[in-house]
């Protein structure tokens, strides 16, 4: 008999197959919402009906509902009896029968068979008696409607709504379902997720029970979360197995797609109002992104290409003799620790000799510091002609690539980062500027409020999804500190590309920096990234579709935010085993991980 | 007229005789004793305020005529002279009786051409000048005129005179003088006075030397610069003062940035005053040199000195190590000549080497013979130091007669390196050739016996065939000098079929399909001394396989009388390269002969002849120019040799009432036709319908402010544009008033397309004689492009889409991409009055603009040219137009 998952599974099956039949809890166990939090249907229904604050008025109907049910001695509530202590409530051009039927419909569309029990329950039907005992204020059509939608046969139900009668107070549903299947309770098994409800009352009624867990039980006291954020986090309750947030599957389908799904949504919305050419995908941020946007048209999205490219690349291909004494700043940053060749090695210069290098005090032994540097600079200085041949060679395959995109000048122009201070855009625009009169908008996930970044922000235009305007600072500083693990979330397959190489067929090669030091590096991580943010975003374009609701993108995104709450109350042994993500502050003398760029251990450059 | 007594008087003596004794009498280099002649003549000559009798000629025969003479000082009233003004010139360097003529003879015939030359020229003007068939201002003008080709001679009178030469001169000088004091009692006053200058002098001198100890990097900076002029600096150094200052030099090295800038003053100082007509040049250098001036005002507000890498020779360090073993690496503030940078040996060599498609099996052939012990283990530390490991060492040994050569190879024990003894003397082709028929790798790699490969040479030619499956493969390379630094490298270009008729350009490191060099038969003896450049002829004829690796990859050591130090070394050589290429124009089936390049002694350029009576439709856009398409017709008709042709004049839609006239004038003459075309400039367009309307085979597009200086221009263009594999064909456009370059090939620069050598005097040669011999270039310039009228139209014509600039570039774009090459005929001069008709292009803003914008539609049309030129090279400085160093 094929059933659930893990022990749950085994126990189930083992119960299922003592007992002559079985019943089965309804929410939570043998169906799910695609909603976070059940009351979250509240919320759809008002954006349906285009109430504000729907939810507080459907809660406090149901309060008045449990009040003249009690002043009555009735012992549950119905859906009607809900929805007849609105008027009053809800604004007088909304008519209470539309309301109650937009519920209706949309509880029906948002339940869904539980994957994971889905296949037991038919094995189940196959050889024994099976019925649904739910406490619940919907009616029994509802559950009918919701097996028959679903494909599933009809079985016996019995609801609290239509018996006058729970399992939650004294059990008295059971009752009435032992008896309305005709078996004693004995021979019956039920499962259910509410350890009192389907527990300690099915026992307390002679039932032999089995908790099933839920998987998805909302944290008691959680704080009421976004619509999109509800739908994004409840697509994990449609896979037949659960993602391990603790995998590289599980990070990809339950924080990086929603991440990338809404960031997507959100991209396509700015570039139509902006009226964008041409989008640029820069990589590896925009890998992820571009090959999303390439599975599934995206409204409102240009012309657009996944850019191999980097701040390394584009700073680089910005260099050349006027400004090569600026740059040495940028090529220094962020080099303590490094050993004096990693800085050639991170922009893509073939290094001297380590004889030489020893020669003139830069041998492979010197850790930069600050008392190194100026001799750092010094090398830097005497090594310009090798150094700039490297920026003319970028220049020109970013010429290539651009003009075989068919970017020509006066196009408006937009490229796509993760974040944070907006320091690629600003040397792509410098290097634009040596190549041609375009404009250029920068679409960020993220924006940190900086000084350097507002100062950057003054005089490009940068939109960013997550910035000051739309998250208090708190969660800003949050994500900018856990901003590694963000971006592999983004990544691409592919190591950093820090240059060009073009051919005399004007064929552009990346040149790719794999990084130094022992770390594995995070291809493989981030392919199985990959595999769970495609999964999630089949599921969720597909729930959308069902639920006839498109979700704001940024409540979407903001699903990343489980991630990071929860790698800093238990961490995260995936995350913290990758090393050397970052190719340019990666060095043969440091091993680092996410962990590393956090505040109290290391800044990024 | 009434006749104007000057207070200075010039008395000429016979330039030769002045420098021969010079030279032969007191050591001094020839070159310098010319430039004193010449001092003597130019200075003087800002003081004289008449002709002719101001200018008096010294009897060659005389002894005795000798009058009163400052050469150091500066104009002053001599003692007991009939005038009572300063009596100047260049009688007095010594008595002509103190050597012997024959020798005085000899010792002129080895001052270089330009020098020669202009010394000759000078004192005929100057006879003529007291002959008084010569005014006074055309005088100037022509001693400012013959003074013109000691131009690109420049850097080594700078090297030349400064300190150390100057320091040696002036002490025999000041001899000279010092016996003149006590043997003329006539003299006296003026002697005195000129001692005590020199004294002056030579104690300003002695104090730089004393207080500086680092001039080495400025001189070798103009020494780099100088090795590109070629053979004229090898003389300069072969000869023996350079030997004796290369101590002096050494001595230098510890000199501050402030005295080397004062003693930089000081040459500058003394060579500005020998060349006043130079002055307009050098305005327009320093308002060129004015960004990056800016530049480094902004370096230095960043803090930052620049810095440099430089090698210091250290010959015992590691006996038998290689070059850059030899030595040490320091990073010191200021500038440094080119120096070799030895890379790093990657840590995922075995990983990238295990993923190569092809690890090709290397043979390096070693032809020995008395090969210098120390050079041999140098050379075998190098091989023994490659990065890539699948390779062997075929040693052959043509039969040495040195003992310590025969033991040395006799005790190599390494199953790499294979030892071939021959009973005969082979000659190096005969021995190469044992060694590539004894080798077994896939790829025969050409190594002389005192020379070294890089370290990584191997790797990046097997990188380089695991990519592109060449059968040859060269790189570019540079030379170990006598003290061990590294000195004058060569960067090439991508494969030049036309540059290679010129010059043997492929040289080192040079890597060739064994299999192939099997077919061709190997070297061949009878052109040993250019048995390699013989064999690439032979071999390129049989692959367009070839690709060119744009990095140091060999070390060709400098030996006294070798190739590598002067062509003219080895006359059996320059004869061999000769016949070697009279060779492959009879294998090619192609009817031209070799002829020498005057101003280059031992090199040639090949003139092909026309191929049948071919019609020339030379093509001229004008428009309200009248006059000066006139004197472009007239030296046209009046010039060329070759009669069968066309001038299509097209009129861009003149209003002039005298160019109408001209223009009508010009239609009667039986090969002119005149085209209106009255629409707005277009060059494109204009070209287009020229071609139209043209009936020729070759079609010649001239620009209408042009003269035709060379009477066998159409035969010396055609010759080249009737090549198969040749498209554009352009001259050597001077400028009229300075007969400076003006275009002399198209360099695809980073900043954009632009002339190669422009304003360099038309004789210099330029980095690697590229000023002077037929070589590929990236474009040509439209101002007088040939080209054969079926690969014009093979290729679509002009591009009207580009009215005004650049049109010409992209034409050539399009024929480099269709596999065409593109050829400059330096033998080929026309007078290019430059934009005289149109204006210049960047004259204003607007003007400005639509030139950039028209650039950039060129490299949007043609990306893969953007900061790209195959026939320049990536180690260049971005923007030079010389060819400099980056």
């Amino acid at each position: 008999m094929s059933v659930g998952e893990g022990r749950v599974g085994e126990e189930l099956a083992e119960a299922i197959e003592r007992a002559k039949a079985v019943s089965f809890d309804f929410f939570d166990t043998l169906f799910v919402r695609m909603v976070n939090d059940p009351r979250d249907v509240f919320d759809l229904v008002g954006v349906r009906l285009g109430v504000a604050g729907f939810r507080e008025i459907r809660e406090k109907a149901q309060s008045e509902a449990f009040r003249r049910m009690v002043k009555a001695s009735r012992k549950e509530i119905t859906l009607d009896d809900i929805y007849a202590c609105m008027p009053g409530l809800l604004a007088a051009h909304v008519r209470v029968d539309d309301a109650r039927e937009a519920e209706l419909q949309l509880e029906l569309a948002l339940t869904v068979p539980n994957p994971r029990l889905l296949e037991c329950f038919r094995d189940v039907l196959r050889c024994k008696p099976v019925m649904v005992i739910s406490d619940m204020y919907l009616p029994q059509r509802f559950f009918e409607a919701a097996l028959e939608k679903h494909g599933l046969p009809a079985v016996p139900i019995f609801v609290s709504a239509e018996c006058n009668a729970t399992k939650r107070d004294s059990g008295e549903l059971f009752d009435i379902a032992a008896h309305g299947l005709g078996l004693p309770a004995a021979d019956i098994l039920h499962v259910g997720d509410n350890p009192v409800s389907d527990v300690v009352r099915a026992r307390e009624r002679g039932f032999m029970a089995l908790h099933y867990l839920n998987p998805f039980e909302p944290e008691v006291g959680a704080s009421v979360l976004p619509m999109g954020t509800s739908i994004a986090r409840s697509i994990a309750k449609l896979c037949p197995v659960v993602p391990d947030a603790s995998t590289f599957y599980g990070i990809g389908f339950r924080h990086g797609g929603p991440a990338v799904v809404g960031f997507l949504e959100w991209i396509g919305e700015q570039a139509r109002k902006d009226g964008i050419d041409f989008l640029l995908f820069i990589s590896r941020d925009g890998y992820v992104l571009e090959r999303m946007a390439h599975r599934k048209a995206v409204e409102g999205l240009p012309k657009h290409a996944y850019f191999p490219g980097s701040r390394v690349a584009f700073g680089l291909a910005a260099t050349d003799a006027t400004n090569f004494d600026q740059q040495v700043g940028f090529m220094l940053a962020g080099s303590h620790g490094l050993a004096p060749v990693e800085v050639l090695e991170r922009i893509g210069v073939a290094a001297p000799s380590n004889e030489l290098m020893r020669e003139i005090g830069l041998g492979d032994e010197v850790s930069i510091d600050d008392a190194t540097l100026p001799r750092m600079r010094e090398f830097l200085s005497a090594y310009r002609a090798e150094i700039l041949k490297c920026c003319r060679r970028n220049r020109r395959g970013l010429f290539n690539l651009l003009c075989g995109l068919g970017i020509r000048p006066g196009m408006r122009l937009a490229m796509v980062d993760v974040g944070w201070n907006g320091t690629t855009q600003e040397t792509l625009q410098n290097a634009l500027a040596k190549l041609f009169n375009v404009s250029l908008t920068g679409y960020y996930l993220c924006l940190i409020d900086s000084p350097v970044c507002r100062a950057r922000r003054g005089v490009m235009d940068m939109r960013a999804m997550f910035d000051g305007s739309s998250l208090d600072s708190k969660r800003l500083r949050q994500l900018y500190n856990h901003r590694v693990s963000i971006e592999l979330l983004f990544s691409a397959p592919h190591h950093a590309v820090i240059g060009y190489e073009t051919g005399s067929n004007g064929t552009v090669a990346p040149v790719e920096d794999p990084g130094r030091g022992s770390g594995e590096g995070a291809t493989k991580a981030v392919l199985e990234i990959q595999r769970g943010m495609s999964d999630f975003e089949a599921l969720y374009h597909k729930a959308c579709v069902d639920i006839g609701h498109k979700p704001n993108a940024m409540e979407v995104a903001l699903q990343v935010f489980e991630l990071i709450d929860s790698y800093e109350r238990v961490g995260n042994p995936a995350l913290d085993g990758i090393g050397n993500f970052d190719a340019w502050g990666s060095s043969r003398k440091l091993n680092l991980t996410a962990r590393s760029y956090m505040p109290s251990t290391r800044h990024g450059p | 007229m009434a006749r104007t007594e000057s207070r200075t008087k010039l008395v000429i003596s016979d330039p030769d005789e002045t420098v021969g004794s010079l030279v032969a009498s007191h050591g001094m280099v020839p070159t310098m004793a010319a430039l004193l002649w010449l001092r003597q003549v130019v200075e003087p000559l800002g003081s004289i305020e008449d002709l002719p009798h101001n200018v008096v000629l010294q009897d060659r025969t005389s002894a005795t005529g000798r009058p009163a003479v400052d050469w150091a000082a500066r104009p002053g009233p001599p003692r007991g002279h009939a005038n009572a003004g300063t009596v100047a010139g260049t009688g007095a360097f010594v008595a002509p009786s103190s050597c012997d003529q024959k020798v005085r003879d000899d010792v002129c015939k080895q001052l270089p051409p330009p020098w020669g030359d202009a010394l000759a020229r000078v004192y005929a003007a100057l006879r003529a000048a007291a002959a008084g068939k010569l005014g006074l201002d055309e005088l100037r003008q022509c001693i400012s005129e013959c003074c013109q080709p000691l131009l690109f001679a420049e850097p080594a009178i700078a090297q030349g005179i400064d300190f150390n030469g100057l320091i040696h001169q002036l002490s025999h000088v000041q001899s000279i003088l010092a016996a003149g004091v006590q043997n003329t009692s006539q003299a006296q006053q003026p002697f005195d006075r000129l001692l005590e200058k020199n004294h002056v002098l030579q104690r300003q001198c002695e104090e730089a030397v004393a207080t500086a100890n680092n001039l080495t990097a400025e001189l070798a900076r103009v020494r780099a610069a100088y090795f590109a002029q070629g053979r004229d600096f090898e003389a300069l150094k072969a000869s023996a003062a350079w030997r004796v200052m290369e101590r002096i030099r050494r001595l230098l090295s510890g000199f501050s940035q402030g005295h080397r800038n004062l003693l930089r003053r000081m040459a500058k100082a003394i060579w500005w005053a020998v060349t006043p007509h130079r002055m307009p040049a050098r305005i327009r250098f320093l308002k060129r040199r004015r960004a990056p001036s800016a530049f480094m005002r902004d370096a230095t507000a960043w803090g930052m000195r620049p810095m440099a890498l430089r090698f210091v020779p250290e010959p015992d360090k590691r006996p038998g190590g290689t070059a850059t073993e030899s030595g040490s690496y320091l990073l010191a503030e200021g500038h440094a000549p080119y120096v070799y940078i030895p890379q790093r040996l990657p840590d995922d060599l075995e990983q990238v080497i295990a993923g190569f498609s092809r690890r090709p099996f290397f043979s390096l052939v070693v032809p020995a013979y008395n090969t210098p012990v120390e050079l041999l283990q140098r050379l075998l530390a190098s091989v023994r130091q490659q990065w890539y490991p699948h390779w062997q060492l075929v040693l052959v040994d043509d039969n040495s007669p040195a003992e310590a050569t025969r033991d040395a190879l006799s005790h190599l024990v390494d199953p790499r390196i294979k030892v071939i003894r021959l009973d005969s003397n082979r000659g190096i082709s005969g021995a190469t050739n044992v060694a590539i028929e004894q080798a077994e790798g896939d790829y025969v790699v050409f190594l002389d016996h005192d020379d070294e490969l890089t370290t990584d040479c191997l790797f990046e030619l097997a990188r380089c065939i695991d990519v592109c499956d060449p059968d040859f493969v060269y790189s570019d390379e540079d030379k170990i000098d006598t003290d061990g630094s590294f000195t004058q490298p060569f960067f090439k270009p991508d494969w030049s079929p036309d540059t290679m008729m010129s010059t043997m350009f492929t040289c080192h490191v040079s890597c060739v399909r064994r299999a192939l060099a099997l077919e061709l038969g190997g070297l061949r003896s009878e052109y040993d001394g250019s048995q390699d450049w013989d064999f690439i002829l032979r071999l390129t004829e049989r692959t367009d396989r070839i690709v060119h690796i744009p990095k140091v990859l060999y070390h060709w050591r400098i030996i006294p009388a070798s190739v590598s130090s002067d062509l003219a070394a080895k006359p059996y050589a320059v004869d061999a390269g000769r016949r070697a290429r009279e060779d492959a124009l009879r294998r090619r089936g192609l009817s031209g002969e070799l002829r020498p390049v005057p101003q280059i002694p031992g090199y040639y350029r090949t003139h092909y002849h026309l191929r049948g009576q071919p019609l020339f439709s030379i093509v001229i856009p004008s428009k309200n120019n009248g006059t000066v398409l006139r004197a472009c017709v007239d030296s046209i008709i009046g010039k060329s040799d070759y009669r069968h042709f066309e001038i299509i004049a097209i009129d861009n839609g003149s209003t002039d009432r005298a160019t109408l006239a001209i223009l009508e004038e010009l239609g009667r003459h039986p090969q002119v036709r005149v085209v209106r075309h009255d629409m707005p400039f277009n060059y494109s367009e204009i070209n287009n319908v020229g071609v139209q309307h043209a009936g020729g085979d070759i079609m010649v597009f001239l620009n209408d402010d042009t003269e035709v200086l060379t009477g066998e221009w159409l035969q010396c263009l055609g010759g080249y544009a009737q090549l198969a594999h040749v498209g554009a064909v352009g001259a050597k456009l001077l400028y009229p008033e300075t007969l400076q370059v003006q275009h002399s090939g198209i360099v695809n620069l980073a900043n954009g397309p632009g002339h190669a050598f422009q304003h360099a005097h038309k004789d210099a040669p330029g980095y690697f004689a590229r000023n002077l011999l037929e070589c590929d270039w990236i474009g040509v310039t439209g101002a007088c492009m040939m080209l054969e009228r079926a690969k014009l139209e093979l290729v679509g014509g002009f591009d009207e889409s580009l009215p005004v600039a650049y049109n010409d570039v992209e034409l050539c774009f399009r024929l480099v991409e269709r596999g065409y090459y593109n050829v400059v005929c330096p033998a080929v001069e026309l007078l290019h009055h430059e934009s005289l008709s149109r204006g210049l292009d960047a004259i204003d803003d607007a003007k400005r603009m639509r030139l950039e914008r028209e650039k950039l539609r060129l490299y949007q049309k043609h990306s893969r040219f953007y900061m790209f030129d195959p026939f320049h090279n990536p180690n260049f400085a971005p923007n030079d137009i010389h060819f400099g160093l980056s």
